[in-house]
């Protein structure tokens, strides 16, 4: 945390900004300790002071949801809480070695939406075990409890960890590609009549929540980054931090920022990237803006108008857009960009 | 040099029972080349024949031999290739010596392979010396595999030669067995020049360099010759014996093998067979000649269809040292331009294949290989077809043949139930079944050569746990009831994947190779059909569902450059396929029918 706040400072002293969004998370912030909290939020207003109704998110896990941190994180100016509730189904939960039950996030959730948060749930889905009817178990909760903002990600296997572990073991408890097709375009279709806009492939949110802080990214803002492994991005740059804990701190207790890459991108790379993230968008991308790809990406042009004439995009309006199926299967399109 | 004290031989021997070994023996005790500049396998000088263990070219080399008798000789041994594919060139390196060492593993006994070239060594006349290698070994039984030798191969084996190339054990006796029973050359040396050319092969510097075996006459230095079967004329250039290193001579007289350069600038003007005679006192030629016709075809197509201009180029080298392939452009719809490549054999397919990727770097796509045709259409003519796609449609044919072959396999008797029930199931006759004692069997069958190129081998090999040894010879053509079968995907005919089969196993193959492709054609953004039929009846139909989920769930800050590398990933996975229409198919596709069970 030490290290951390003299990264801040170091940036700040860099140049410091005013800044429309914050965003507290990987790892799991919720468990600092308020005095610690307090001291990083010091040097964050000392250079980076908030505008106005800027969004300050902070990632927390159902269990360390308290009154006390409730008025810890208020008084500090977080406006916005990331659940991380992944199912509200007890026996799910049990199997991904959470620490909290169901109970428990249901009355986190109700607990900050009371206290005035945003809040935004993240659910999980192909986990073992998990039918469409216990998903729209999980839904229905949500529903309920309405919170401003969901996430519902599928389980990811490209990660070494556990679980990709028992789906090489056992591929048969897992759900098939059909089924986990399925329980998406069943939550999408669900979380649009509870009243949510799907806005990116993951995100859901009731109409002026949208998640800033993401967009800004998706929409090729410049985003700061702080900590260990931390990314930021420029225009047309990126850069890493270090993700060893001991170089890291070593470099920031040296006075020097712990950066360790930094990719410059090409027009070309950087109008790829920013069509393959802007697809990942409800609303799209130019046509204009595909088109001037045609010639440098032909796979993605004849792909893209496969993807039309499959019925997995559309254009519309002078822009063009996946739709769910379309996103289901959207790395066929999006590998042609890299 | 006097033809009384030259001797001309080779060694015949199955794979792995030790001819190489004694080849470097012989040259080590002949003092050809020092213990220390003896790299392991001093003839087998293609990278690819030493890792594969196999002779692909003849080679020959000079030793210089003082015998107990104290005269000094020359002893020419003519290595010759070890496998069935240039059968014909083994028979013509045959021609060229006197007499062959007939090594046999001692522990191992007779294999298809002996068999076959001490049969073509017999025929020719050669004296066979038996040698029995490896006695050192525990397992070794050289009395019963003495036996063995008299029984299959039918020669007298009392005083076979007991050695271990390895150790050296008992070599010497076998030069002087050499010397003493392998008769001298008996040519006649007032006669015109006639010299056999038993190999062929292109030197970058000095064009090509044949090798070659005076039978008759003498070949000199700026001699004015003739090819027989050509009539092509050339000046001798440079001419001189291998030690293994070249040694210049003027001459090269009755009896004697050297290498002879003349000025040729392609292979293809060279045939190994062939006779070279005196272009100004031409003799009649040596008998035995035979212009080699490839056997096995296959198309051969750059992944990249920008590579085309590469692989031209590459099969352009690659044919000057090897004149037995051929490659015409070919343009399959399916896998854009490419060649059709006729080869001798599968193994010199594959060597052929392997080559152009390593020596090259040409990425292929190769499609499954097939045996030539011979079809009698309703107009009377006769057409050759090396192209499945290319067959005259079933109402043009009057007649189809196709390649027969003479098999040979030898095996223990506990296999020999699944070997003759492999045999039936590709269209065998059987053509003898001779128990030889000691547990061994000789099976002998005649079956198209199209059942034998897919996976005869490696199906004989797993049904006899890799004891039976197998050897062919071609055997003409027979009529046979055969049908193309095509493959379709979404509704196209894919060129590339048609094939010829038998009718009884027509519907068999047909749905075999469809539930195969569905296999191996990965989903899609669209459903993917694929049919297969025969004429306009589609006998089996098999559908690849659409793909319904590759997507990155998660995408933010720093996830980014992890997801580009799984991205990037999958690219180059779409790389390594071809797109027909709007459908990608994987290489190995082109394959598929290897992969069907027959």
């Amino acid at each position: 945390m030490e290290a951390l706040r003299r990264e801040v400072a170091l940036l700040g002293r860099l140049g410091g900004r005013p800044l429309r969004t914050l965003y507290l998370g990987g790892g799991t912030p919720s468990l600092v300790p308020g005095p610690e909290l307090l001291s990083l939020f010091a040097v964050l207003d000392a250079y980076f002071p908030r505008i106005a109704g800027a969004e300050v998110t902070l990632e927390a896990n159902p269990d360390d949801v308290t009154s006390e941190r409730i008025v810890l994180w208020q008084r500090l100016g977080i406006n916005r809480v990331s659940l991380g509730v992944q199912s509200f189904c007890d026996g799910i939960l049990g199997l991904l070695s959470r620490r909290h039950s169901a109970q428990q996030a249901e009355d986190a959730l109700q607990s900050l939406l009371q206290a005035g948060f945003v809040v935004s749930a993240d659910l999980m889905l192909g986990l073992p075990g998990l039918s469409v009817a216990l998903l729209k178990e999980s839904l229905k909760v949500l529903r309920r409890l309405f919170p401003h903002h969901v996430s519902v990600y599928l389980l990811e296997m490209d990660k070494p960890h556990r679980l990709a572990l028992l789906a090489e073991r056992h591929a048969g408890l897992f759900p098939s590609e059909e089924d986990l097709a399925r329980q998406y375009l069943y939550t999408t279709r669900f979380l649009r009549l509870a009243g949510y806009e799907h806005y990116e492939v993951s995100n859901w949110a009731r109409p002026g929540f949208q998640a800033q802080h993401n967009l800004r990214y998706w929409r090729g803002g410049v985003v700061l980054a702080c900590g260990v492994g931390a990314y930021g991005q420029g225009q047309r740059s990126r850069w890493a931090n270090s993700s060893d804990l001991d170089e890291y701190m070593r470099l920031v207790a040296a006075g020097q920022l712990p950066r360790v890459s930094r990719t410059q991108l090409t027009k070309e790379a950087a109008r790829a990237e920013r069509v393959m993230l802007g697809l990942r968008l409800s609303r799209g991308v130019m046509w204009e803006e595909v088109e001037a790809l045609a010639a440098m990406r032909p796979d993605f042009w004849r792909l893209l108008h496969d993807f039309l004439a499959a019925g997995l995009a559309r254009r519309c309006g002078g822009r063009v857009r996946l739709t769910p199926r379309g996103w289901l299967v959207s790395n066929e399109l999006f590998a042609t960009l890299v | 040099m006097s033809q009384s004290l030259i001797r001309n031989f080779c060694i015949i021997a199955h794979i792995d029972h030790g001819k190489s070994t004694l080849a470097d023996r012989l040259l080590e005790l002949t003092g050809a080349l020092s213990a220390r500049e003896m790299m392991e396998q001093v003839l087998d000088s293609m990278d690819l024949e030493r890792e594969r263990g196999i002779t692909i070219k003849a080679h020959t080399v000079t030793l210089t031999y003082c015998a107990k008798d104290g005269k000094t000789y020359t002893l020419n041994l003519i290595d010759t290739p070890g496998h069935v594919d240039f059968s014909y060139e083994v028979s013509r390196s045959l021609a060229a010596c006197e007499g062959a060492l007939l090594v046999v593993d001692a522990a191992q006994g007779v294999e298809a392979q002996t068999l076959a070239n001490a049969y073509l060594a017999a025929e020719q006349g050669l004296e066979l010396i038996p040698v029995l290698n490896k006695v050192d070994l525990p397992q070794a039984e050289p009395e019963r595999v003495r036996e063995q030798i008299e029984q299959v191969i039918g020669i007298e084996a009392r005083d076979a030669l007991l050695i271990s190339a390895k150790t050296g054990l008992g070599v010497p006796a076998v030069l002087e067995a050499i010397v003493a029973r392998i008769p001298p050359p008996s040519g006649d040396p007032d006669a015109p020049l006639r010299a056999l050319i038993f190999d062929a092969a292109y030197d970058p510097y000095r064009g090509v360099r044949c090798l070659v075996r005076v039978v008759d006459g003498a070949l000199q230095v700026g001699q004015k010759i003739r090819l027989a079967s050509s009539g092509l004329e050339a000046e001798v250039e440079g001419l001189g014996v291998l030690t293994p290193r070249p040694l210049p001579k003027h001459a090269l007289s009755t009896g004697e093998v050297g290498y002879v350069f003349a000025g040729l600038k392609e292979l293809r003007q060279v045939r190994v067979g062939d006779t070279v005679l005196d272009a100004q006192n031409p003799a009649p030629a040596l008998p035995g000649f035979r212009e080699i016709k490839p056997m096995v075809f296959a198309g051969l197509y750059p992944v990249d269809s920008g590579d085309y201009p590469l692989l031209r180029d590459a099969l352009e080298k690659l044919s000057l040292n090897d004149a037995a392939f051929t490659f015409t452009p070919d343009n399959s719809h399916a896998l854009g331009f490419g060649f059709r490549c006729g080869f001798l054999g599968l193994l010199h397919m594959e060597i052929v294949q392997e080559r152009l990727e390593r020596e090259f770097g040409v990425e292929l796509i190769t499609t499954a290989p097939n045996v030539a045709y011979r079809v009698l259409t309703t107009a009377g003519e006769v057409v050759e077809v090396e192209n499945p796609a290319q067959l005259p449609s079933p109402g043009n044919i009057e007649v189809i043949e196709e390649p027969v072959i003479l098999a040979t396999i030898f095996t223990p008797e506990t296999y020999v139930g699944a070997i003759l029930k492999l045999c039936e199931e590709r269209r065998g006759e059987q053509v003898k079944l001779e128990f030889l004692g000691g547990g061994r069997v000789l099976v002998e069958y005649r079956l198209p050569l199209a059942e034998v190129v897919l996976d005869f081998y490696d199906k004989l090999k797993s049904c006899s746990r890799g004891y039976a040894s197998f050897d062919y010879q071609l055997a003409g053509y027979r009529q046979g009831d055969l049908v193309k079968l095509d493959i379709l995907v979404n509704g196209e005919p894919v060129d590339a994947l048609a094939t010829i089969v038998h009718r009884s196993q027509a519907y068999y193959k047909g749905r075999a190779l469809a539930e195969k492709l569905r296999e191996m054609i990965p989903r899609q953004l669209f459903e993917v059909v694929i049919q297969a039929a025969i004429g306009s009846r589609v006998i089996a139909r098999e559908v690849v569902k659409p793909l319904r989920k590759n997507v990155l769930a998660k995408c933010y800050g720093g996830d980014i450059t992890r997801k580009r590398k799984l991205l990037e990933r999958q690219k180059e996975g779409k790389k390594r396929m071809k797109r027909l229409g709007r459908v990608d198919i994987p290489q190995e596709a082109f394959l598929a029918v290897l992969k069907v069970e027959s």
